[in-house]
């Protein structure tokens, strides 16, 4: 099973192998904690997103196509346990910025300066809205194809294209401009 | 039109045509956009921490053991079923037979009487079980308290984030804060704490960064904690 695709050890979950959970866990939880940091710039709380998303993956098992993707599936889940995080929030912070998401997590601050241009990155992204920020992130997801993630944005390949587009433009012009600033 | 095409294709990963490549080697605007794209896509991989692996395979195993099994999983289950409420019945008439002084199951008397190997393996053993919740989470907190080997009340503290849904967790965390002199015990307990995110351990974040013989690190833990818990 170790070798298995994720489709197969998924199908072996959906028929009452709850344990091979973890073993989608560990191939696919750092990505996944990755976007996650980098959307909320939140260490601990990344972590307790991510944990989120594999638990519904077991008990969400049964809604699982047989054959399809894993990945995207995955995100998909990843995108609603997103929304009710701030769904649940939204009284007290509406989450749009992540500058409102303060990050004191040494581990999360450390990977946003280990480059120069990462740390400016990450603060250009953070000054998108959070759709935007949540698009460009997974985008960059090299196993995530065009049609896939416009399957997860229930619109035509072209169509996402013009949305990261447009994205990525935003992104480009909080960078450069903050470039600008720094002496 | 050519700005966008260029950066359309960009986006795609796919070789870009004559002419689109030679409008990006003119276009400084493409040209940053292309350096943004590889930036992004070369963004450093995050690491989560050190315990977050262990603790979600732990979680896992506390989850499937709560969820009901399916109906097609096989004779073995109504087997194992029947051989566990035998089990159980058997430690039940031990107990009633063996008087109130052997009321220890050996996982807990190793955890209470064991060297800190034992100990230690005791605390991985009941970290896994999902029945007797109650007295485990007792003796994990007594491990806390009382243990006087720094890694086993660390691994207590660690065991005791499967015990996050009991309502009255925090408010016995938090009573086993003051007890601790070790800096490192108390930065878990406020980790642990913090992850519980209960308005009582809200509550509890804000006393404790109160007191005033509190170690810097540790109230400086505690402010981020709470700084977390307020967003």
């Amino acid at each position: 099973m170790e070798t298995a695709d994720d489709s197969t050890v998924m199908n072996q979950v959906r028929a009452g192998r709850g344990d091979l959970v973890g073993l989608l866990f560990d191939r696919h939880h750092r990505p996944l904690y990755g976007f996650f940091v980098n959307l909320t710039r939140n260490g601990p709380l990344a972590e307790d997103l991510c944990q989120e998303v594999f638990l519904r993956v077991l008990r969400y098992a049964p809604s699982f196509r047989a054959g399809s993707a894993f990945r995207p599936w995955l995100y998909q889940i990843a995108r609603n346990v997103l929304a009710d995080h701030r769904q649940r929030l939204r009284p007290q912070a509406p989450l749009e910025a992540a500058d409102q998401l303060a990050d004191p997590q040494p581990g999360a601050q450390a990977l946003a300066i280990a480059q120069a241009d990462a740390a400016r990155l990450g603060e250009a992204l953070a000054r998108l809205p959070l759709d935007k920020r949540e698009l460009l992130l997974l985008s960059r997801d090299p196993e995530l194809s065009t049609q896939e993630l416009a399957g997860l944005y229930g619109c035509t390949p072209g169509a996402l294209k013009v949305r990261v587009h447009r994205a990525l433009n935003d992104l480009r012009t909080h960078f450069f401009a903050h470039q600008e600033v720094t002496p | 039109m050519s700005c966008q095409a260029f950066q359309e294709f960009l986006l795609s990963g796919e070789p870009l045509p004559v002419d689109l490549a030679l409008h990006g080697a003119q276009c400084p605007q493409c040209q940053e956009v292309q350096r943004l794209w590889e930036s992004l896509r070369n963004m450093p991989q995050p690491e989560p921490s050190a315990l977050f692996t262990r603790r979600f395979h732990q979680r896992l195993a506390t989850e499937i053991a709560r969820s009901p099994q399916p109906a097609r999983g096989g004779w073995w289950l109504p087997l194992g079923t029947a051989a566990l409420l035998l089990l159980s019945l058997g430690v039940g008439l031990g107990y009633l037979l063996r008087g109130n002084d052997a009321h220890l199951d050996p996982t807990q008397a190793r955890l209470q009487r064991g060297n800190t190997g034992e100990r230690l393996e005791a605390i991985a053993q009941v970290s896994t079980r999902s029945s007797g919740q109650g007295d485990i989470l007792s003796a994990l907190l007594d491990r806390v308290q009382q243990d006087p080997e720094t890694q086993v009340r660390l691994s207590a503290v660690e065991a005791l984030y499967l015990f996050g849904a009991e309502p009255e967790l925090s408010r016995r965390v938090e009573a086993l804060l003051p007890g601790q002199e070790q800096p490192e015990v108390q930065l878990a307990l406020i980790d642990l704490l913090s992850a519980l995110r209960q308005q009582r351990a809200t509550e509890a974040l804000r006393r404790l960064v109160r007191e005033e013989r509190l170690s810097p690190a540790v109230r400086h833990r505690a402010e981020q904690r709470l700084g977390q818990l307020n967003l």
